[in-house]
């Protein structure tokens, strides 16, 4: 007899979609068939082969099999597309590999992004509306509204209810791969922890407290002024949250070499990567779209300076990310301000004359050259740097 | 040999030294990152240090050309395994660097 299963956002819950999997097949199920996309879960009334399962989700729609993981008692035994679902004949406790997670990860970030994007859409959308709203609520002027009678109405109700709808899924959606996210970094955590401040014994040691804005323009700067501070005997202990301020100790002179790191997306793989091969990760920013990490490694004078990229092109395509953030971020917000300012700001004051303007206006007129200034000279600073770095 | 495998050769071969030293020590045996790293430094005698970006950037573009596969070990390590579609990739190399090192010595010898 066959059992189906509707089981909406089950990949929300790949763990608990997996144990129950795992429960249906002590209770004598197998899964017969698996259509991801409709979230249904056929099952049939017959022992399965299969003591434990693993859901994975690969975009290339391959679904390899690591000869590692075959000799292990894996076995694909369902896919669709690009969900599989992996069976293994043995043991829980006799399973020593497991199936990679790094593409659902990803996939899920995606998901997450998107509907960001969606209440940024939402939030915008709203706040335009009231601010046309706005005007008519403040006027003095009574204001009446008429209501047309339209059977088209309904069609303005269900897209209302849609809407709502959509937007309780978003809500459901970003709280629960939050949480999601928090499961598998678990899940994954391997026995090396990354070390975020090193907190040296030795309280009584001279320190001193270093304040460093902006050094994301010119991540090479920072690199060249942290390794001079080692050297001088100056060891670098701590960074503050908002990674502008540094806390030095007095201590012996050391050879260390420093590597400012910036990820487009948040890259948990990577850094686990990085510091199993001997980097120490002293600082890592907040936020989990644009991250930046600053990496140390000591070395001695006989060996070479290490380096976190060593060759020319993958240092050129890092350089790269840093600029292209850097204008992605700052250049609409120059053309915006560059608009006000050109277009009614700079008129207006070439027509009445500066001190004929409001108080306001003087300020607004005086602040905004100054800011775009500003902001020309972050992009430009990025840009300098990947040109530094290319010509090394 | 399909289109997709025609391609993938045309993308690596010939290789950069990097990938063709990371892909030779996964051919060797799986191994992990630093396994990676540390082998690389062994065989070249300690004149290739493979930065640890460099070597991720290589392998997660290997992972998307499936010459190579993930999975986690007791200990939730990450494992990187060649693929066949992989060495059939550093077998065409291979192939290339003896001739290249054929014509090298033999060049050589005639000067001589």
């Amino acid at each position: 007899m066959n059992k189906k299963f509707w089981k909406p956002f089950w990949s929300f819950h790949i763990q608990r979609t997996e144990h129950w999997i795992e429960e249906m097949a002590k209770k004598g199920y197998t899964l017969s068939r698996f259509q991801p996309k409709f979230s249904r879960f056929t099952f049939i009334k017959e022992t399965p082969s299969h003591q434990i399962f693993s859901i994975s989700f690969d975009p290339s729609i391959q679904h390899p099999l690591p000869k590692a993981l075959q000799l292990d008692g894996w076995e694909v035994v369902n896919k669709k597309r690009k969900w599989a679902v992996y069976g293994n004949v043995k043991q829980k406790e006799d399973v020593k590999t497991s199936i990679v997670r790094d593409n659902l990860e990803s996939r899920n970030k995606k998901i997450e992004i998107f509907w960001w994007i969606y209440f940024i859409y939402i939030a915008f959308s709203v706040t335009s509306q009231a601010m046309l709203l706005l005007p008519l609520y403040f006027s003095s002027d009574p204001v009446t509204v008429t209501r047309v009678e339209s059977p088209l109405w309904i069609l303005t109700y269900i897209m209302f209810a849609c809407q709502i709808a959509v937007t309780m899924i978003g809500v459901y959606s970003l709280l629960t791969l939050k949480k999601e996210s928090r499961r598998l970094s678990e899940e994954s955590k391997q026995s090396q922890f990354l070390i975020d401040s090193t907190s040296e014994s030795g309280r009584s040691r001279e320190r001193c407290n270093k304040f460093k804005f902006g050094w994301t323009f010119a991540p090479d700067k920072l690199e060249t002024w942290l390794e001079d501070k080692e050297r001088s005997g100056w060891h670098l202990t701590h960074i503050y949250k908002r990674g502008f301020t540094f806390q030095f100790v007095r201590s012996e002179k050391k050879l260390y070499a420093y590597s400012v790191h910036f990820d487009g997306r948040v890259d948990s793989n990577a850094h686990s990567f990085h510091s199993e091969t001997g980097w120490e990760r002293v600082f890592v920013s907040e936020g989990s779209w644009q991250q930046w990490s600053i990496w140390r490694q000591a070395y001695s004078e006989e060996s070479e300076k290490p380096e976190l990229n060593i060759d020319p092109e993958s240092k050129q395509r890092a350089a790269m990310r840093v600029a292209r953030f850097h204008t992605l971020m700052y250049t609409p917000l120059l053309l915006l301000f560059g608009y006000a300012f050109f277009s009614f700001m700079l008129p207006n004051v070439l027509e009445e004359g500066y001190f004929s303007i409001s108080g306001i206006e003087q300020f607004n007129t005086t602040v905004y050259p100054l800011v775009m200034f500003i902001f020309l000279i972050y992009v430009l600073r990025a840009w300098a740097y990947y040109f530094r770095v290319r010509k090394k | 040999m399909t289109e997709k495998t025609d391609k993938v050769i045309k993308k690596y071969v010939p290789m950069s030294e990097t990938a063709f030293y990371i892909l030779l020590s996964l051919f060797k045996q799986p191994q992990h990152g630093y396994g990676i790293v540390k082998y690389v430094e062994d065989i070249t005698s300690g004149r290739l240090k493979l930065g640890s970006g460099t070597v991720y950037g290589t392998i997660t573009k290997m992972l998307k050309d499936h010459l190579i596969v993930v999975y986690a070990n007791e200990e939730r390590k990450k494992i990187y395994e060649i693929t066949e579609l992989g060495e059939l990739v550093i077998q065409q190399e291979m192939t290339r660097l003896e001739e290249l090192y054929t014509n090298a010595v033999a060049h050589r010898e005639d000067k001589k």
